[in-house]
């Protein structure tokens, strides 16, 4: 029997588990798509939420706080606002990043970043005066629906924001490695996604909930 | 995917950034958004047109932004990140259509209030 026969528990020869010409695996790619499954998941919680929004949407109970007195969808114009142009700002900062620019990066990103704490200022303005009219979550189904769907996206939008200034960090200490390049493509499709929920929300929480 | 694996800014994720479609974007979405508004306080439509008129411009926000800001498309780069996109979306409008459908009739039969 020869050394290297098709018997394998006989052969002793080497084994190749890898092909050593097979290239760099696309880190930043595999990063990418993995990170956009999270986001997809992500989405199913906002669609639990619009759901029992449904369904909770007339659901006062003992609570004489409709919808059209709590929501103005004028007001909900300005956090659409900031929160739209936050998402430009980085997409500035993503073309910066294309033309190996990182103080564009940082100039951009920085400027997203401030507009993000502007729209949760205005979150926190709003939903400030709301406790001040009684309407807090407690206090009807409707109204606990309303403030979980609002602050589950500003606790999102809050989350990118520390990201935001980590990343502000990181590029600044390191330049574009492919690490922070990877994490910088990912923050940009977790950015980019609040902006996609915002549409849900305004439209279904403001927008229907005045109408 | 091919790159030059040495750059990580010749990957076709970070080539793909694109001013004018990040600001087309961001158009879009404000148009959209504000005449979405404009129907719902400026105009005296009955509801159900109101409904209709804004879900219509919301469709349109959200896919412009899609298309626009993730730039999805069946390119080798994006392909996997688009399929996955339109095996979520039926879920979510499941999700979201289902549990409101048997909510409606839960609450008919058993005259539950809020």
């Amino acid at each position: 029997m020869s050394r290297h026969d098709n018997n394998r528990y006989r052969d002793r020869s080497p084994v190749t588990l890898w092909a050593p010409d097979a290239g760099h695996p696309d880190a930043i790619g595999l990063r990418s798509i993995g990170f956009w499954l999270y986001m997809m998941s992500d989405a199913m919680i906002f669609a639990a939420l619009f759901a029992a929004h449904g369904v909770y949407t007339h659901a006062y109970g003992t609570s004489d706080i409709t919808a059209s007195q709590v929501i103005d969808p004028v007001e909900g114009l300005l956090p659409t606002l900031f929160l739209f142009t936050s998402v430009l700002m980085y997409g500035l900062a993503s073309v910066a990043l294309k033309n190996d620019d990182r103080a564009g990066v940082v100039r951009w990103m920085g400027a997203s970043l401030g507009l993000g704490v502007l729209f949760l200022l205005v979150e926190v303005w709003e939903f400030a005066g709301l406790v001040g009219e009684g309407a807090v979550p407690q206090a009807s189904a409707f109204l606990s629906d309303f403030w979980t769907i609002v602050w589950v996206h500003g606790g999102h939008v809050f989350v990118g924001l520390i990201w935001m200034a980590a990343m502000l960090i990181q590029i600044s200490r390191e330049g574009f490695t492919e690490t922070v390049v990877g994490r910088f493509i990912n923050l940009r499709i977790f950015w980019f996604f609040q902006a996609v929920i915002w549409v849900c929300v305004y439209t279904y929480v403001y927008l229907m909930g005045a109408s | 995917m091919a790159h030059d694996e040495h750059n990580p800014l010749t990957h076709p994720e970070v080539r793909s950034a694109s001013s004018a479609m990040y600001i087309a974007a961001f158009v879009l979405g404000i148009v959209a958004m504000g005449i979405a508004c404009l129907v719902t306080v400026g105009f005296d439509l009955s509801q159900s047109d109101t409904l209709t008129w804004i879900t219509v411009l919301a469709v349109i926000a959200g896919l412009g932004q899609l298309f626009l800001l993730f730039k999805l498309d069946l390119s080798k780069t994006m392909i996997w990140h688009t399929v996955s996109l339109v095996l979520t979306v039926p879920l979510f409008f499941m999700a979201v259509g289902l549990t409101i459908w048997m909510f409606h009739y839960l609450a008919l039969r058993t005259m539950v209030g809020g």
